[in-house]
């Protein structure tokens, strides 16, 4: 097993900057469906794509594209979490830090090295062993990542775990939990 | 900034677009050479297939249905059935305001449908998706080339 340190990418997005673009995509879909409508109305300004859509088609067409982008909102933002959650342990495991939680960290990598699991005997339960309060949050994220795991591999099977995820409360679980969680640096 | 408006600014805002809407343009028109459309439109499929109608191969038979369209309201419209044996297809208006047209109808069997677009008034259009949208005049061959497509 090799213990070369993780080079980390600098590339991960945050919660509010996800949150801004998810914004600015659904604002563009409902400016574009209100003019697809309107040329269906004056006849005029079409774009071939849509002939012989009435406004109930169109009206279907993008409330289908507002809940595919909600979908993948709230999966960008629980891997944007993920993210920063495996980032503070690749900084606190190559650093070697000696507080609580990085000595934690520092047994589980000497068991799994960087393939440490996110949830189940891996970082979310020295979480719960370390910063008790935190637990009902990262149970609440655990949630998510039962979603996270179905938009992962391509949705195949039937949803299993029982709500639905929309950008908005995936923001709330995901900010809740890193705002409460003690990373070494001030990421979101 | 976007001034929010009260819920009785909004229903005002929402009244008055539709008023400009209304100006501009003569539904009730529209709806009647609509509906004049459809039935030349099912007067031709009739014609095309009498001679099997004829020879009870094929039965046609026109119902009626509502429909509502935000702009035109609601309204009667006739729809088409067309017994082949077993097999059934029908002509079902979709509604006026579509893009790229003055109408639209689905020619529905049990293996999918086709739009069938009034492009002009009285001119009515096979539209057939591909990479780009094709039209293609409907005559008699076209129309019993789609039925034998849609139900073979």
């Amino acid at each position: 097993m090799s213990r070369n340190v993780v080079s980390l990418s600098g590339e991960n997005l945050n919660i509010s900057e996800i949150w801004d673009w998810y914004l600015t995509q659904e604002k563009s879909l409902i400016h574009y469906r209100k003019q697809v409508i309107s040329a269906a109305v004056t006849n005029t300004n079409f774009d071939i794509q849509f002939i012989g859509s009435t406004p109930n088609d169109i009206n279907e067409y993008f409330n289908n594209l507002i809940e595919e982008l909600e979908l993948l909102v709230s999966f960008n933002i629980v891997a944007s979490t993920e993210g920063k959650i495996r980032e503070d342990f690749v900084i606190r495991v190559s650093k070697k830090l000696k507080d609580n939680i990085s000595k934690k960290y520092w047994k589980l990598f000497k068991e799994f090295e960087w393939h440490v699991p996110l949830d189940e005997n891996g970082i979310l339960e020295v979480w719960i062993d370390i910063e008790q309060p935190i637990k009902s949050k990262v149970s609440l994220f655990r949630g998510l990542l039962k979603f996270r795991h179905w938009m992962a591999h391509g949705r195949y099977w039937r949803k299993n775990y029982g709500r639905e995820y929309p950008p908005i409360l995936a923001n709330k679980i995901c900010k809740e939990l890193i705002d409460d969680f003690s990373f070494i640096d001030n990421w979101n | 900034m976007t001034k929010i408006l009260t819920f009785e600014e909004f229903v005002k805002q929402k009244r008055d677009e539709s008023l400009e809407k209304d100006k501009n343009i003569d539904w009730q028109g529209r709806k009647d050479k609509w509906i004049s459309s459809v039935n030349t439109l099912y007067e031709n499929v009739t014609n095309w297939l009498l001679p099997l109608i004829n020879q009870n191969l094929i039965e046609i038979k026109k119902s009626e249905i509502s429909i509502f369209e935000e702009y035109l309201g609601n309204y009667q419209i006739s729809q088409v059935s067309i017994a082949i044996g077993h097999e059934k297809i029908l002509l079902i208006p979709k509604g006026s305001v579509i893009i790229g047209g003055f109408g639209r109808v689905d020619l529905i069997g049990k293996n999918g449908s086709m739009l069938l677009i009034l492009t002009d008034w009285d001119n009515w259009k096979v539209a057939i998706k591909e990479t780009k949208v094709k039209f293609i005049d409907l005559d008699k061959d076209i129309f019993t080339g789609l039925i034998k497509e849609l139900i073979q």
